[in-house]
């Protein structure tokens, strides 16, 4: 154990200068997600990114893009569940597939109605009206749109998916914050004083902390050939998720 | 374990310097609009288009936030774009030097594959590759795997013996610090869309 206790060393000093994350309100996603780490977000949940992923989709030549976000953090009670409205917040996921990272390409999702009641539009993907931190709906057709919760649109172009499901990152939390006590969240179940620790735990020990915890998650499955600037000859893009909030809101 | 062994593959490339690309495509091909071939319904939702959106969050990779950008900071890198993440690098590589007290030239490769922040997908590259960071590889796919352990691919690249010796950790993949010992879902993930599980009620 003499090599932890080396990490620590210089692990924590840094932290308690401030240096890293803390404060995690809901304690949540460390590592894989952009959780609540800041005020603004901390306070309006339903603009937390929590994961972005891309993978290839189970049909050969199409991918599949997902942007899991924040709601509560309670593990039930889906019909609590809403994603922000188009008149307070804008879902993205943006492509760069010219190799300059910058969006060349924008997934637009809103969503309109009531918690339970809720409809999602997607509008993509298209070429953004801006490129940055500043954005407007592209309007026009929409490719997809009906409630959520539900399979919508075509399996052979574009489908997309939107509602609560299994948060599906993992992680070790609560010892995480044993080894790393600085980072610890500020309320809840987590903000006790842990013991401290310089390892994480045997298998069978360890526990994972998002277990039986939802996200409000957007899933977008298409031909890939549909993310490439070239189809002839694919090559590279980039992909980021971000949420935006209708200004005066 | 099969996806550790490959991941040891990559990690190990990385540290002799393979293949590290960067993302830009070196062509400048013409930007082409892509046809939507979805269906459409005609449905009025009060589109407005003098609406404007203001920023709140972005993501591109995990870890590369949340890990390595000093806390002051993080309103900051949320309100920013791949295109402008460079300026954070050093943060990131003070993080692998200073905090985990690592060598310059691990921060130096991490940081060449981390930004611009953003997921890469190399799609001219066989599917079976995918996987968080393999792009950087020469036949990765890259982009992220919902079964990705992305918490132990960033604790072995940054603490572990695998792309140096010097101040590291352990092994990869193990105690104390290179995994969490949390290697998949709580549930079982769709094989078909919407891939995500369904949720607990």
């Amino acid at each position: 154990m003499k090599k932890p206790n080396l990490t620590r060393r210089r692990v924590v000093p840094i932290l308690v200068a401030g240096a890293l994350i803390g404060g995690l309100a809901a304690g949540r996603h460390l590592f894989a997600s952009d959780h609540q780490d800041t005020p603004e977000v901390e306070l309006s949940p339903r603009f937390d990114v929590n994961d972005v992923y891309a993978f290839p989709a189970a049909t050969p030549g199409r991918t599949v893009l997902v942007l899991g976000t924040s709601s509560p953090l309670t593990p039930a009670a889906t019909p609590s569940f809403a994603f922000g409205t188009k008149d307070r917040e804008l879902y993205q996921i943006k492509v760069d597939n010219t190799g300059d990272a910058r969006e060349d390409l924008v997934f637009q999702v809103t969503f309109t109605g009531v918690a339970g009641h809720q409809r999602v539009t997607l509008h993509g993907p298209v070429k953004p009206r801006q490129v940055g931190v500043t954005s407007s709906l592209v309007g026009g057709r929409k490719t997809v749109s009906g409630p959520v919760n539900q399979v919508l649109g075509s399996a052979n172009g574009i489908q997309l998916f939107a509602g609560p499901r299994d948060d599906p990152f993992f992680i070790d939390l609560e010892q995480f914050f044993r080894i790393l006590p600085d980072r610890r969240p500020s309320t809840g179940p987590l903000s006790v004083p842990p013991t401290p620790a310089g390892s994480f735990r045997a298998p069978g020990s360890a526990v994972d902390f998002l277990t039986g915890i939802n996200d409000m998650a957007i899933v977008i499955e298409l031909p890939t050939s549909m993310l490439v600037a070239d189809p002839s000859h694919p090559g590279k893009f980039g992909v980021w998720g971000t949420t935006s909030r209708a200004r005066g809101t | 374990m099969r996806w550790k062994n490959e991941y040891r593959a990559w990690l190990a490339a990385l540290a002799l310097g393979a293949a590290l690309i960067g993302c830009g495509d070196s062509t400048d091909r013409a930007s082409q609009s892509p046809s939507i071939t979805g269906p459409s319904i005609s449905e009025d939702d009060d589109a407005d288009d003098a609406t404007v959106y203001d920023q709140v969050d972005f993501l591109g990779n995990p870890l590369v936030s949340e890990v390595t950008i000093m806390k002051v900071n993080h309103a900051r890198y949320n309100l920013t774009q791949p295109y402008n993440t460079a300026e954070f690098l050093p943060q990131t590589a003070a993080f692998v030097t200073n905090v985990a007290g690592r060598p310059a030239a691990l921060a130096a490769t991490l940081g060449s594959v981390l930004y611009p922040d953003m997921l890469v997908v190399d799609a001219s590259k066989p599917t079976a590759t995918a996987g968080w960071l393999s792009w950087a590889l020469a036949n990765g796919w890259g982009g992220r795997k919902l079964t990705d352990d992305v918490v132990d691919i960033g604790l072995t690249a940054i603490f572990s013996t695998l792309l140096s010796p010097t101040g590291a950790s352990c092994a990869p993949f193990t105690l104390p610090l290179c995994t969490d010992n949390v290697g998949s879902n709580d549930v079982a993930f769709s094989a078909t869309f919407p891939y995500l599980a369904t949720p607990h009620l």
